[in-house]
């Protein structure tokens, strides 16, 4: 290792771990520049006592044989495991929005990585995510309405998807939301929809869905209500893709993606063999449909 | 490397699995975390001294690397980039509790400790815990670690004559309170 210990330089740049500017006066004389450990903390800038090399190589041989804490625990790994879980669950597709976000980041170039890092509530006093009671609360929507096949699975290329099977609505099938047949599958992925290629890209979708999305990401608040059967039934009863009058549909996608740049969810709903898809907000709601594309037949 | 290479997740390298995981991938920080969760757990609490407390420091960073992945341009080494975080969640913490308390007297788990050396060894862990925050985290990278000095500048965000003059401090430091340093009486301790 290519150190000159001797050799103490401070950049006048950069602050120290305490906030203290690296060229700030030295302590008063008295205190003896490191001389600190009877109880005092020895100051980052206090003038430096030169070791002998030999003795400074002693102390580094017996810092480098300290110690080994040994592997960390198999509760704190599990803990920290059970968190980086929660935070996949969390994972949405972030959008064009990502970019901006990402380009000014560079490792060792900006203050990125070393501003201070957003501490989480530990364990024990870590109040109930809000998402999690959110999660709850869609699975008992699911249960409720019994559309079972609800799961969030992230995917190499970026997606978490929903519903993996498409359910025919049979009789062994628990009851879907109403509106729909059993046939539901929303996912998450990075698809870049457009007007002029939504057809073809929902004809993609039917025919290369993607993993279903977990219940638990169903209603976070990046994804919104309308990963969740009663949401997106809402959504399809506003922008007139289902109705009472009009027979149940046959199968129901949705894929939480981008349409011309931004965050929306594309919806294909099949109806004896035919295929529609809109593309719309992902707010999409009862009296607020967010249409961004309207009803585009699917090859 | 293609992402739909069916290639074992073990076998990727760590820029790889970030990829990955900045791809989406639902398994590939689980493996960075699973590769390097020891060497961050001894550098955390060997920096704060508290296992409660290194553990909170370890998820803070874990999961702000997690959420930041994409921040990573690939300008250092993945570990490196792990260490700042971890560090700097050491750090931030330490400052939050700094003003009620003082580091608790942590004994590491020594499966080598004999007779006087064990003597020596919490000598050692008693002095790095009184220095500055700066100090022991230079120290424990750089001696403990063996992180070359511009790795450990760029983990720390400070430059490499810092670490340096850290380093030089923090063990004249511990010298003295070892009675290593001629001329000098090391302090007693209660």
């Amino acid at each position: 290792m290519d150190e000159s210990a001797h050799t103490p330089e401070h950049d006048p740049r950069v602050r120290d771990p305490d906030g203290r500017a690296a060229t700030e006066p030295a302590p008063p004389a008295h205190l003896d520049g490191l001389y600190g450990l009877d109880g005092h903390e020895v100051a980052d800038d206090a003038p430096l006592t030169r070791l002998d090399a030999d003795v400074e190589q002693h102390v580094r041989t017996l810092l480098a044989g300290a110690a080994d804490p040994g592997p960390m625990p198999d509760a704190v790994s599990e803990r920290i495991s059970g968190a980086l879980l929660d935070a996949a669950r969390l994972r949405v597709d972030p959008g064009p929005l990502s970019a901006s976000r990402s380009g000014s980041d560079a490792m060792g170039t900006d203050d990125a990585d070393h501003d201070t890092v957003l501490a989480m509530p530990t364990r024990a006093v870590r109040p109930k995510p809000i998402y999690l009671v959110a999660a709850v609360a869609a699975a008992a929507a699911v249960v409720a309405v019994g559309a079972s096949a609800l799961h969030v699975t992230k995917r190499p290329n970026g997606a978490a998807v929903v519903g993996d099977t498409y359910a025919s609505g049979a009789t062994t099938s628990p009851p879907s939301p109403p509106g729909t047949s059993g046939g539901l599958h929303i996912q998450l992925s990075t698809t870049a929809y457009t007007a002029g290629t939504l057809a073809t890209q929902a004809r993609a979708l039917l025919d290369h869905p993607g993993q279903p999305i977990r219940d638990l990401a169903a209603e976070s608040p990046g994804i919104g209500p309308i990963a969740t059967p009663i949401g997106l039934e809402a959504c399809l009863e506003e922008i007139g893709a289902v109705g009472a009058a009009d027979p149940a549909p046959d199968a129901v996608s949705a894929d939480l993606a981008t349409f011309a740049g931004r965050p929306a969810v594309v919806v294909v709903v099949t109806r004896a063999g035919a295929s529609t898809a809109w593309a719309v907000e992902r707010s999409c709601t009862t009296g607020a449909p967010g249409l961004l594309a309207g009803a585009t037949p699917v090859p | 490397m293609s992402p739909g290479v069916a290639a074992p997740i073990a076998d990727l390298s760590d820029r790889e699995l970030l990829a990955l995981h900045v791809d989406g991938d639902d398994h590939a920080f689980a493996e960075l975390f699973r590769r390097h969760k020891d060497r961050m757990w001894a550098v955390a609490l060997r920096t704060v001294r508290d296992p409660e407390l290194a553990a909170d420091c370890v998820q803070d960073g874990f999961i702000a690397a997690f959420r930041r992945a994409e921040s990573y341009r690939g300008e250092a080494a993945v570990t490196t980039w792990l260490h700042r975080i971890i560090v700097n969640a050491c750090l931030d913490r330490l400052r939050r509790r700094k003003p009620t308390a003082e580091l608790p007297e942590y004994e590491l788990a020594d499966r080598h400790d004999h007779h006087a050396s064990t003597e020596v060894r919490l000598d050692i862990q008693e002095a790095l815990a009184r220095l500055p925050e700066g100090q022991r985290a230079a120290l424990v990278l750089v001696d403990m670690h063996a992180v070359p000095v511009a790795e450990a500048a760029v983990i720390l965000g400070v430059a490499e004559g810092t670490i340096k003059s850290r380093c030089a401090r923090g063990r004249a430091a511990l010298a003295q309170h070892l009675g290593l340093t001629p001329g000098v009486r090391p302090v007693e301790q209660d």
